[in-house]
């Protein structure tokens, strides 16, 4: 994709910042302070939208799998099927696995192995091996829209809070249970939030939000 | 959305009309929701002074003031009668990034009036037609946020006074707090306030089902952090031995002083306020962020040491804190906090309310930090 979408972004910053923002009159208080934020959205969408995808995969299978520990939990039928159908309309939705595979090195026919094989100079040999031992991605990975991914998502954790709060509302061990399953949840949930929004500085990480995402095992939620 | 929040408490009539107006406003948002330019404040501000004081009066020299949180302020003067006045305006923000009442933040302002500095509400109106959003008039109060030469920073919060100031403000700031909270609210007219009964948690289940349903109404997506705090706050409410009327956001930058004399002229942006425990104001105003450390010791609202500031309380109100509802309380202030910031302000981001947009979205990164804190408060959460 020429220009990438993190090209298109650097030089919308770039014009805003140094062609169109200096020309703000001093008496434009407001203007000139959410012009400051533009910026710093500006920035934030950079850093975070290469694994805007990514984000969305690791939430679907923790939140997955969080369901399924809740609905183990011994919630009433009624609960249950509430819980089986929301986990059913998202995997309607948003496909199966097909966006969370991301097996490292296991592909073999990139078109960059090809252009590679077809060159003689030492420098590209050495390019392609590279290209090919890199993680590579299925034909069909990526192929749920982020939006549908996104809002099946949503759904999964509307189902995961009423599952929750029905557990907790009935007491006793399973609401103890639920509470931590919750926490688990909520652990990670911020320490991906703190990542993401780290570039804003209203909240810090000792881990980049690429780390964070990869440390997340496609299957295991 | 989903309606937990009516089973668990009632919200109070006066709250539900307001969030009633605000689905209808979202439904079919004006088309000035999001900006009316200052042609606009003038024009509708000088046909409100007109039916308000007939056709002489006339409105001049309007200028929009910093800050826009729940209200947009103006500075302004009227003329009527061979008089001339300096007032603020302050306009409600239809998509704010909190729902507040106009109704409540003027009463609450003329209850107080005389016993602590105020801008005394002079006249206001939920005619949208005049300004398309509720408004009130309040005489100006001189005085600044901040000391001279500090970085302006987001609705004051954390600002800091060096001293002499220091030392001549934190007394004042302390009293103010306590005689609001041992007012007696039978000398006052509140009826846009439901009375608690001491004794119960009435005023606490209200406040928690208010929010509770702010969050259904608002909240893009659930948060795990939410869900244990709203499932916490409602197994550990506290009985309110006291009902006292509350500030809902008393901390540094929202009083105004007179820099050279060191003497507070107005406490200000009443918004929030409701009635209930004091310790809901108390645990706000003790907010770490809100202060700020020196020499290893933490600063509340940037002004006095936690010990000092609770002794002097305590002397001035003659009411004990307890610190199990201070610390009930501080749990409580960032659930409603996280309301705004991860809901509220989102919401109305989304729906083309504001022209505040970017920041709110900028700003859920406070909404996450204050999550890892909840995390921390209720559990331990790693950092």
């Amino acid at each position: 994709m020429i220009p990438s979408v993190d090209r298109h972004l650097e030089a919308i910053r770039e014009r805003l910042a140094e062609t169109i923002f200096p020309m703000l009159p001093p008496e434009a208080e407001f203007a000139r302070e959410q012009a400051a934020f533009v910026l710093m959205a500006l920035d934030l969408v950079r850093a975070v939208h290469p694994h805007a995808y990514r984000y969305e995969v690791v939430e679907r299978h923790e939140y997955a799998a969080a369901l399924g520990d809740l609905l183990a939990l011994g919630a009433t039928d009624h609960e249950a099927v509430a819980g089986h159908e929301a986990v059913a309309g998202h995997e309607a939705a948003a496909g199966h696995e097909a966006a969370a595979g991301h097996e490292a090195a296991a592909g073999h026919e990139a078109a960059a192995g090809h252009e590679a094989a077809a060159g003689h100079e030492a420098a590209a040999g050495h390019e392609a091996a590279a290209a090919i031992a890199g993680p590579e991605p299925r034909a069909d990975e990526a192929s749920i829209p982020l939006a549908a991914l996104a809002e099946g998502n949503r759904a999964l954790k509307t189902a995961v809070t009423q599952l929750f709060e029905a557990l907790c509302a009935e007491g006793g061990a399973a609401a103890d249970r639920a509470r931590e399953v919750m926490r688990g949840l909520a652990v990670r949930q911020v320490a991906r939030e703190r990542a993401l929004f780290a570039s804003t500085g209203y909240t810090q990480s000792d881990t980049s939000l690429a780390e964070l995402l990869a440390d997340r095992a496609p299957s295991g939620g | 959305m989903t309606d937990r929040a009516g089973s668990r408490g009632r919200v109070e009539g006066a709250l539900l009309e307001l969030l009633a107006h605000r689905r209808r406003l979202r439904d079919a948002p004006p088309p000035d929701a999001r900006f009316r330019g200052p042609e606009v404040i003038r024009a509708g501000l000088q046909r409100w002074m007109g039916d308000e004081h007939g056709p002489h009066a006339r409105v001049s020299d309007l200028r929009r003031l910093s800050g826009a949180g729940t209200n947009e302020l103006y500075a302004f003067t009227l003329h009527r009668g061979g008089t001339r006045e300096s007032l603020v305006l302050r306009v409600k923000v239809p998509g704010s990034g909190v729902v507040t009442h106009l109704g409540r933040e003027v009463q609450a302002m003329r209850a107080v009036d005389g016993l602590i500095p105020v801008p005394r509400p002079r006249w206001s109106t939920h005619d949208a037609r005049y300004l398309g959003a509720p408004a009130v008039v309040t005489d100006f109060s001189p005085g600044v946020q901040a000391p001279r030469g500090q970085a302006t920073r987001a609705s004051g919060m954390g600002t800091r006074y060096p001293e002499p100031l220091r030392s001549k403000l934190a007394p004042q700031f302390v009293t103010y707090e306590a005689l609001l909270h041992a007012f007696d609210l039978r000398r006052a007219d509140l009826d846009t306030f439901e009375p608690p009964r001491a004794g119960t948690t009435d005023a606490v289940d209200w406040r928690l089902a208010f929010w509770d349903r702010v969050w259904d109404e608002d909240r893009l997506e659930e948060h795990p952090s939410m869900s244990l705090a709203r499932d916490w706050l409602w197994e550990h409410r506290p009985v309110v031995d006291v009902v006292s009327l509350l500030h809902g956001d008393y901390r540094n930058g929202n009083f105004l002083f007179d820099e050279e004399r060191g003497v507070v002229t107005a406490v200000i942006d009443w918004e929030m306020t409701w009635i209930g425990d004091r310790h809901a104001d108390l645990a706000y105003t003790m907010f770490k962020s809100f202060g700020h450390v020196e020499d290893g010791v933490t600063l509340v609202a940037g002004l006095l040491e936690a010990g000092r500031f609770v002794a002097a309380y305590e002397e001035v109100s003659g009411l004990p804190v307890d610190p199990e509802r201070l610390h009930y309380y501080f749990v409580f202030n960032m659930y409603w906090s996280n309301i705004s910031l991860l809901a509220t302000g989102l919401r109305n981001a989304a729906a083309g309310m504001t022209q505040l947009d970017v920041m709110y979205q900028a700003m859920a990164g406070k909404g996450a930090m204050s999550c890892a804190a909840l995390n921390r408060v209720l559990f331990g959460g790693a950092r």
